[in-house]
């Protein structure tokens, strides 16, 4: 009597403990797709900053070994320069190239280095300097004019608020007006499991939305 | 003294008759101690794991509410009842991201049709108007949820097929590509509008295709019939960091998505109809991407469609985009 209950109740003890795992694993969402999915941290918001990639310079303003000059601080005392495409000793960080206009007095007023100039020696403030680019870069001014060329901020409708055309300086450097290559922000993620053993698969990749 | 019936005596009070209890054996057998905690476990665990496999849905009531059921479609509701809706939305979101949000309707604007137009030449594959997208509209961080897809293409080629957008070099633009970010093109006649089954997404009057993400059942067949890849779904629910939440939202463009339905690229609605450029045009460091007007004969993208040679893609595919490319210095 005593033998064959025992018999009948073994698997059933089993049984009981199977139920109490799955129990346990469904609550605690184990194999849930959750656990399963890879997290991924957001991205950097350096990535998505609309800021311009330079700062122009608004005033004729440089700052030498910690302090802040005006340009004329120190080139009213100077010989007016001829220089062409060379190293200049007080300016390491100046690197011209510029195609064939390799000399600074093509942009800048020799006689007041706190102004450009145009191509008719007419004085052009730092705010304006597009004054002096669209010398050469006729098409392309008057494509950043209409808009097409160059970077617009805020407002696309201007009776609802300031449309905002950056500047060329905004985006080049006059020194060395090629836009700079940069790295790309990530890409899009793609799917990754976690498996049982803890390695992260990535197959089918493309397949994913 | 001891009788037999008296032994048996049947509380009924009687020895014979139908109650059964006065027989000798009544067909029970007395539980051991034992046999009733074995049988008592294995019902309680089988009860548990029940109840745990149930566990589910204790989620519904996140998902769906009375109220939420019940509700009309974008077009069906009245002012008060779009108020009324929108009130709910809000305080949803106030309880989930602890903000609160500025979320309104934003119909359209009178005499105003939007043109995205994109100069590839200028495109360096920086992926920043992804981001933007991501950053402005809401969409869930894991997975990211991407409105714009970069493909590097091989110079030479206008073959989508031929693209990827998987690439992570040190450096863009690489010599021997150009890049093409793809979008949603805000169809003239739009392939995703026909295939939906419920009305859930239409065209407004700007060129805008939009979703009502309540009124969405999120079959998918207009993720299917977009030929330009531009629709997602949210297979989870939108995993989207509190401090990331953009609280300038629209009921059709960029509040949080519910998990099960489908999103896309709206042109920033929220932002565009209030006369503001799209974050992905904002963001852009080239300036490569033009936005604006096309009914207005002043605007930028006028004067691109008059002066540029513009092309559209999968022209055969007889979508007439609003999303109009070209190649210029």
């Amino acid at each position: 009597m005593v033998g064959s209950n025992s018999r009948t109740t073994f698997p059933i003890w089993w049984i009981a403990i199977v139920f109490f795992a799955l129990a346990v694993t469904f609550v605690a969402d184990i194999w849930g797709t959750k656990r399963a999915v890879i997290r991924h941290e957001p991205v950097a918001s350096r990535h998505f900053d609309p800021a311009p990639v330079r700062t122009p310079l608004i005033e004729p303003e440089y700052v030498y070994q910690g302090k802040l000059y005006r340009c004329n601080d120190c080139h009213a005392t100077l010989e007016p320069s001829t220089i062409q495409k060379s190293y200049f000793s007080s300016h390491p960080d100046v690197i011209l190239e510029h195609g064939a206009n390799n000399h600074c007095q093509t942009c800048h007023n020799r006689n007041n280095m706190d102004m450009l100039v145009d191509l008719n020696r007419n004085d052009v403030p730092f705010a304006q300097s597009q004054r002096s680019c669209l010398q050469c870069h006729g098409p392309i001014y008057r494509d950043w004019e209409r808009g097409l060329h160059g970077r617009m901020n805020n407002y696309w409708d201007d009776e609802r608020g300031v449309v905002r055309r950056l500047t060329c300086v905004a985006c080049h450097n006059p020194h060395q007006p090629v836009f700079a290559p940069m790295k790309p922000a990530p890409g899009p993620h793609v799917r990754q499991y976690r498996d049982f053993l803890k390695s992260i698969s990535t197959e089918n990749a493309d397949h994913d939305g | 003294m001891t009788d037999k019936s008296d032994q048996h005596k049947c509380g009924c009070g009687k020895n014979n008759g139908d109650c059964e209890s006065h027989r000798d054996d009544p067909g029970l057998t007395p539980v051991s101690r034992r046999d009733f905690l074995k049988r008592s476990a294995v019902i309680g665990s089988g009860a548990a794991a029940l109840i745990a496999a149930m566990s589910p849905l204790r989620l519904l009531k996140e998902t769906i509410t009375a109220e939420e059921f019940v509700q009309r479609h974008y077009k069906e509701m009245s002012k008060e009842e779009l108020d009324k809706v929108i009130a709910r939305i809000s305080a949803k979101v106030r309880d989930r991201f602890g903000v609160t949000p500025r979320l309104r309707d934003v119909k359209p604007m009178d005499g105003v049709e939007y043109v995205y137009a994109l100069n590839l030449s200028r495109c360096n594959g920086s992926r920043r108007c992804v981001h933007a997208c991501v950053n402005e509209n809401n969409q869930s961080r894991s997975p990211e949820i991407q409105y714009i897809s970069v493909f590097k293409m091989p110079k030479g080629t206008m073959d989508m097929e031929q693209g990827t957008r998987h690439y992570d070099p040190e450096q863009v633009p690489e010599d021997d590509s150009y890049y093409l970010p793809v979008q949603c093109q805000q169809c003239e006649n739009p392939p995703c509008v026909k295939a939906c089954p419920v009305e859930a997404t239409w065209q407004e009057k700007d060129g805008i295709t939009v979703i009502d993400y309540n009124w969405c059942i999120g079959c998918r067949y207009c993720e299917a019939a977009c030929p330009y890849w531009a629709r997602r779904f949210n297979f989870t629910e939108p995993d989207i960091p509190k401090e990331r939440l953009n609280p300038d939202m629209a009921y059709l463009s960029n509040r949080p998505r519910p998990k099960g339905v489908v999103e896309k690229c709206h042109f920033c609605l929220h932002r565009t109809r209030e006369g503001r450029l799209p974050a992905c045009l904002e963001a852009c460091p080239t300036g490569a991407r033009i936005f604006g007007n096309i009914l207005d004969p002043e605007s930028e993208v006028s004067y691109v469609l008059k002066k540029k040679r513009v092309f559209i893609l999968k022209e055969e595919a007889g979508t007439l985009p609003r999303f109009f490319y070209f190649f210029d210095k």
